[in-house]
């Protein structure tokens, strides 16, 4: 690991599409290496977008930088030999094998600086990426054949394949079963132990108290709370940002759960909103 | 030490990749294959017509042997420049469609989709029915350079058009089917203002023939090939990264608008240069490459030069049917293509339906 890719600072920065901005002049405190951050936040709350525009995908203004490389000053390139990214789904339809998909991702632009990767090298390295993710064994099968989970363990080969110093995960448990779930935030965290900045938008608040050692909460693309997940998680937090009447307790593992009474009315009332239950009592 | 671990896998990761390296080389096998029917509907092409040839009267003519002066004639000034051009355009048209497939992420793409053959046949329609064109042009080739002129400026407004309406393959499909029906509209306009005779020259245009290529048509077409496909090549696997979603390929350091507009301007160029010399010839751009993909997959070192192979063999075929369908009259291979490529290409894709 580079010395220059010591911290992820994310400074005043405005992300957006044309005519609806999304982020509005966000600054988040450095994530520092070997981090493991969630973003969560309700539905259109711009984790997506914040997670693109930190990639380089929209245009964004403001200060991104990752050690002394700025978003502004790095070329698409540069900046992609050092930041990953993996987008929701892999698309349908392409009729390319698992190996291949990942060998496409190195073989597209040098993943680091130095001589390019002969072909045995990048098929040898791509090949030791699947086996490092148990999936080895399903180098040689067509994409389309795959299932959702396998295809999602694909993608996050795709992305660490080029070993990124910082890699942004965008919801990659959304549609997988428990087991896969699991799966792929073990590897995430274990990315992250190995000196790597992770970053992984998730929807599931328990799944991001159990795995994140950092939690940034942004709500209607502004910043609501960061800090460690036990200290984020309040019931107050969650009446503000997601309107919901909760409890926030330890299991018998000293895991946080979240508990859903109910929903607040914020039409209701403003100021302070009227708690209304799911169900009667 | 980073999580992704180390360059070497494992002994059976090893195993598997000794097995895609065997796959890799019946790929190779493969694309050898189609060369070598591509070289085979060559010398049948050249067989055919209505001077039944044989193949060593061929020989001996293309080696200056021992060939009558006749058959030299026939060899050299017809049969040879026909199945030459069938080769280049196949392989320009169905290379043209392998790019426009991949970069709109759209299997329906071909070269004609946004508008280049409707901006050709304007062109060609100016040149013919007015008697509108560059005048220092040469009058034998004016209605080629026409054509080629429109057909390659279309794609550049396209490009301009796209870019403003905010750049992705939806701006470009949609700027493009805007372009075709415009076209067409400027087409029509030009067909009523016409003579009949006019009109009726226009008709053949557009149909698509090879019998109007000389050697010099060969040479240029076939020029236009060498130099972009050493590109399409250089690109292979960046255009193989973007069949996985535009965003993912961008994370993997692509430029992707470089590399949709330089991928446009090449396609662009050989199917401009295609439609200049011998018409609008359906439908090899859109079955070319299908065939490619069903048979070799869609890494594009393969999958590329697969599918210009593939056109080359599909249009050697459709010529020879063009000159043996009706004793006496070679029909427009544009013709040909269609109605017979069609019912093929259904039945290719029925059938991959059920397995």
């Amino acid at each position: 690991m580079s010395a220059d890719a010591a911290t992820f600072r994310i400074t005043d920065v405005s992300i957006g599409y044309p005519g609806r901005p999304v982020i509005d002049r966000l600054s988040l405190a450095p994530l520092p290496l070997a981090s493991m951050t969630t973003l969560v936040g309700p539905n259109a709350a711009g984790k997506s977008t914040l997670l693109r525009g930190v990639a380089g995908l929209l245009p964004a203004r403001g200060d991104v930088r990752l050690g002394n490389l700025t978003l502004s000053g790095a070329t698409r390139g540069a900046w992609a030999r050092r930041v990953g990214f993996m987008p929701q789904s892999l698309p349908a339809g392409a009729r390319l094998l698992a190996l291949e998909a990942v060998v496409a991702a190195l073989a597209a632009s040098p993943p680091e600086d130095g001589p390019p990767l002969s072909q045995p090298a990048l098929r040898a390295r791509a090949m030791a990426t699947l086996e490092r993710l148990g999936v080895g064994g399903l180098a040689l099968e067509p994409l389309d054949a795959l299932s959702g989970g396998q295809r999602q363990l694909i993608a996050l080969a795709q992305a660490i394949v080029r070993r990124p110093a910082a890699l942004l995960l965008d919801e990659p448990t959304s549609a997988l079963d428990l087991r896969h779930q699991e799966q792929v935030m073990r590897v995430a965290r274990d990315l992250a132990a190995s000196g790597v900045i992770v970053v992984v938008v998730l929807h599931d608040l328990a799944l991001a108290a159990r795995w994140g050692n950092h939690m940034v909460v942004l709500n209607q693309g502004k910043l609501a709370a960061e800090g460690p997940p036990d200290e984020v998680l309040t019931p107050a937090l969650l009446a503000e940002v997601y309107g919901v009447d909760a409890r926030v307790e330890l299991c018998s593992a000293g895991r946080l759960q979240i508990m859903v009474d109910g929903v607040i009315d914020r039409a209701a009332s403003p100021s302070g909103g009227m708690r209304r239950p799911l169900r009667p009592s | 030490m980073n999580a992704s671990g180390g360059d070497n896998p494992g002994d059976e990761g090893a195993r598997i990749l000794a097995l895609y390296g065997a796959r890799l080389r019946r790929r190779a096998l493969l694309v050898g294959g189609l060369g070598a029917l591509a070289v085979l509907g060559l010398l049948l092409d050249m067989m055919t017509g209505p001077a039944g040839l044989t193949a060593a009267q061929i020989w001996a003519a293309l080696t200056w042997g021992d060939a009558e002066r006749a058959v030299q004639v026939i060899v050299w000034q017809v049969r040879l420049p026909v199945a030459l051009m069938a080769v280049c355009v196949g392989a320009a048209l169905s290379l043209a469609g392998a790019e426009m497939q991949t970069i709109l992420d759209n299997p329906l793409a071909s070269p004609f989709t946004l508008g280049v053959s409707a901006a050709a046949s304007f062109g060609a329609a100016l040149a013919i029915i007015l008697g509108l064109g560059l005048s220092f042009a040469p009058a034998g080739v004016a209605v080629s350079v026409n054509a080629f002129l429109f057909a390659f400026g279309s794609v550049l407004l396209l490009q301009a058009l796209a870019r403003r309406a905010g750049g992705g393959q939806e701006a470009l499909v949609l700027c493009g089917i805007a372009l075709v029906f415009t076209f067409n509209a400027l087409l029509a306009l030009v067909q009523f203002l016409g003579t009949a005779d006019a009109l009726q020259q226009f008709v053949f245009w557009s149909m698509g023939s090879l019998a109007r290529a000389d050697m010099r048509a060969v040479v240029a077409m076939g020029a236009v090939i060498a130099v972009t496909l050493p590109f399409s090549l250089a690109a292979s696997w960046r255009m193989t990264a973007l069949r996985l979603g535009s965003e993912r390929a961008a994370s993997f350091g692509i430029n992707v608008g470089r590399l949709r507009f330089l991928s446009l301007l090449r396609a662009s160029l050989l199917a401009s240069t295609a439609v200049a010399f011998v018409g609008v010839i359906g439908f090899v751009g859109l079955v070319g490459p299908h065939i490619a993909r069903m048979l070799i997959g869609e890494d594009h070192r393969f999958f590329l030069p697969a599918s210009a192979l593939t056109g080359a063999v599909v249009m050697s075929f459709a010529s020879i049917v063009s000159k043996m369908a009706t004793p006496g009259v070679v029909l427009p291979v544009g013709l040909v293509t269609s109605l017979i490529g069609l019912p093929v290409f259904l039945a290719l894709i029925l059938r991959r339906r059920q397995t």
